[in-house]
């Protein structure tokens, strides 16, 4: 059966090979690209609240913003494309080209086929995206010296994990609507729906954010290492203000966005004695809640693949 | 592979309304009685017949067995099965001469002016009448 | 005494539609079966029921004593199948079929496969989406027969294609039987090659079990009759009438006997097993088969 799944998946194999090897080759040279930029011009050694390191990180940011999106965009649809093109198909295709009309009958048991295939395929699949992952930290880790958060998607447990999910999913999707396209299309609305539901409507409060008051010059919180949640102004009392109501006590910049306009709106706040509150996740969190949403997604990843089981070994036609 | 040609080789007609385990042995006996098959020629063993033929083993086995219950062939264990008495008698010297006055009487009928069709229902009504002429006696 | 194939009360449902219903039938060993009927009748259904790739919605059914949907690991070696449109992976050679077949099965006899292919001039190194359909067929037949199986169970294997490929995969078949003395049930809706090749049929038709029976015992029980046609009736009391067509004073009858005819007005004749089939197969449907005779009135059943 691991010779039969080979043979039959050798392309799908080759592909993503490629894929990976063009991937893993791009990540290797701007990895070195920032990791020598971010020695040389110092910025290794430079430790915030000095303010030539506010300048320094402003560069690279400028710098390597352009790649490190494409990069993002590309490792964040990596999980997605396994899904649709390993996942989807793999009991799909042998029901809707009738070929389990052949593979079922011969001495092989159901649950074996199933197993099998799906050990070999997600498990393969499983090994590159933790490379992979790894791979990825340590090309972020200049970056994350200065924006941790903004990688998070990309390294770590949760790459692996959602292409687990990714992969489930396809699989599931194949096994309930029995022809590949359809069960491609649900893959994609299921996966999108769901990475960016946890991603911006649960991530954030997995635990509860810190709050950090300031000066209204100087809002957000203390460590750019910080991932900020959100940003507001507080009233004297300590309450948060929304936009109209600031606007109708210090109505300064209404229809009027001069600098000397902005002077006077922020001395008005001072002497409202307005202050900035932000509520953030501190870096220390990072991990745990790389674990969380891990699990989450390692759960539903189960939840997927047990019934699909049950279906193929039971039910299906 | 059998190198050597078979001593009968067999053939189905589908349309002939008769059974293929008759069509078989209806085929032995006719081979036996012109003489093609002789003591001791071997038939053709079951998986060469079913192999050319596409027929059910069944039928070549029911066929050789009706021909061995009339004495005809005999099978021997591990070598197949073998002509044991032949059905041309003495008759057969003179199917040569017979054959001859029968082209002559052909090539009469044919002058006369008979078609095929003709020649064919005449022979088969005279044989018909002289065979009934025959049981009567 | 165990059976190749036994049907109990066998039944399949999809929705409200019965696929196949009270199927109640027992194949013996060492019969070459065919199994007939329109289409539609349930044919690929009561094979798929015996293969274990489908669930009886009621009934049971067992292949070689043991039930195929429980117990398939234990049955699915000791039994052939090709389904209909034999199907393979287009994108493998027959050399990647061969092995996968090695590979999936217990006792797979690889120089079985590979001297049948090569006796059939069928090339390996060929990927099976460019073999004809013919090749396609014999390499489906050489796949199920180098399991070395007990039966084969074949799904309409020679529908579609042309007769010399026809011809050649029964010959492929007959020889297989021949050689292991295997059992073979093959669903067919083509009547003409039934009585060289079958010496068992089934008859599946508005997908009820009509004829289970050896072949030999159903010329034996049917006959045709010709006689007056106001006789008719008195030979409906004793047999049963399968299919009469009458003109105005003649009627001819196709009967299954219950006992002799008597009745010396009655010539009684053979009845080919195609007339047989056809006769079953017309009953339920409510389609009464007729050859057109000149003053033929046709009565239906």
């Amino acid at each position: 059966m691991i010779w039969v799944t080979w043979r039959q998946h050798r392309l799908e194999a080759l592909i993503a090979a490629i894929i990976l090897a063009t991937l893993i080759l791009i990540l290797l040279i701007t990895g070195v690209d920032m990791l020598s930029t971010y020695q040389s011009t110092g910025l290794a050694s430079c430790v915030t609240p000095q303010p030539t390191c506010g300048e320094l990180e402003g560069n690279f940011i400028n710098q390597f913003s352009g790649s490190v999106s494409l990069l993002s965009i590309a490792l964040s649809c990596l999980p997605l494309l396994a899904g649709m093109f390993i996942g989807a198909p793999l009991v799909a295709r042998e029901l809707e080209q009738r070929t389990y009309r052949l593979v079922w009958t011969q001495s092989i048991t159901r649950v074996r086929w199933f197993g099998t295939k799906l050990i070999l395929l997600i498990g393969i699949s499983l090994l590159a995206f933790i490379a992979l992952a790894i791979l990825t930290s340590w090309w972020s880790s200049p970056w994350n010296a200065v924006i941790p958060w903004s990688t998070y998607d990309i390294r770590g447990i949760v790459l692996p994990a959602y292409a687990l999910f990714a992969l489930a999913l396809g699989v599931a999707a194949g096994v309930l609507v029995r022809k590949s396209v359809p069960a491609i299309g649900i893959t994609i609305v299921v996966f999108l729906l769901l990475r960016l539901a946890i991603a911006f409507l649960l991530r954030p409060y997995f635990l509860p954010p810190l709050s950090y008051t300031g000066s209204v010059d100087n809002p957000g919180p203390p460590s750019p290492t910080d991932w900020t949640i959100h940003v507001g102004t507080s009233d004297r009392y300590g309450h948060e203000l929304s936009d109209s109501q600031i606007g109708q006590i210090c109505p300064q910049l209404k229809g009027n966005g001069s600098a000397s306009a902005f002077l006077a709106f922020r001395n008005c706040e001072h002497a409202q004695g307005f202050h900035s509150l932000s509520f953030y996740q501190p870096i220390d969190r990072f991990w745990l809640f790389q674990s969380l949403e891990a699990a989450i997604f390692l759960l539903l990843a189960i939840a997927l693949l047990a019934p699909a089981i049950w279906l193929v070994s039971k039910k299906i036609t | 592979m059998d190198t050597e040609k078979p001593a009968i080789e067999f053939y189905l007609d589908q349309r002939s309304g008769v059974s293929p385990y008759m069509q078989l042995v209806q085929q032995v006996k006719h081979a036996l009685r012109l003489g093609y098959l002789k003591e001791g020629d071997q038939l053709p063993t079951m998986r060469m017949v079913v192999s050319k033929l596409a027929i059910n083993p069944n039928t070549v086995f029911k066929a050789y067995r009706e021909l061995e219950y009339e004495g005809l062939v005999e099978s021997r264990p591990g070598q197949g099965t073998f002509v044991r008495k032949t059905l041309a008698d003495a008759s057969l010297a003179s199917h040569g001469e017979l054959r001859q006055s029968l082209i002559k009487w052909l090539q009469e009928a044919e002058a006369a002016g008979l078609g095929e069709e003709s020649i064919a229902a005449l022979f088969a009504s005279t044989f018909q009448q002289f065979h009934k002429r025959e049981e009567i006696a | 005494m165990i059976q190749a194939l036994e049907a109990t009360d066998l039944g399949k449902r999809y929705g409200k539609e019965w696929a196949l219903r009270d199927c109640t039938l027992k194949l013996p060993i060492g019969r070459v079966a065919g199994l007939v009927g329109p289409n539609g009748a349930g044919k690929t259904t009561l094979l798929h029921l015996a293969m274990g790739l489908l669930e009886p919605s009621t009934g049971s059914v067992q292949v070689l004593g043991i039930s195929p949907r429980q117990n398939s690991s234990s049955i699915l070696p000791r039994i052939g199948f090709v389904a209909q449109d034999r199907p393979l992976y287009r994108t493998f050679s027959v050399k990647d079929m061969l092995t996968l077949g090695q590979k999936l099965n217990p006792h797979w006899d690889m120089a079985l496969a590979q001297e049948r292919l090569a006796n059939l001039s069928i090339p390996l190194n060929r990927t099976t989406g460019k073999l004809s359909g013919g090749q396609q067929a014999q390499v489906a037949l050489v796949m199920a027969l180098a399991k070395r199986p007990e039966m084969l169970i074949l799904d309409e294997p020679i529908a579609n294609l042309d007769p010399l490929a026809r011809y050649e995969f029964q010959q492929t078949l007959m020889d297989a039987v021949a050689q292991d003395g295997l059992t073979v049930l093959f669903s067919s809706h083509l009547i003409a090659d039934l009585d060289r090749i079958c010496d068992y049929l089934i008859i599946l038709s508005a997908s009820r079990v009509q004829v289970a029976s050896d072949i030999d015992s159903l010329l034996r029980t049917h006959k045709r009759l010709i006689g007056p046609r106001e006789r008719q009736a008195s030979i409906a009391r004793t047999h049963t009438v399968l299919r009469e067509q009458s003109s105005e004073r003649q009627s001819n009858l196709l009967i299954r006997v219950n006992g002799p005819v008597l009745d010396p007005a009655w010539e009684v004749q053979e009845a080919s097993l195609e007339d047989i089939v056809l006769a079953y197969l017309a009953l339920q449907t409510g389609v009464t088969f007729s050859v057109q005779h000149k003053d033929t009135q046709e009565v239906p059943l």
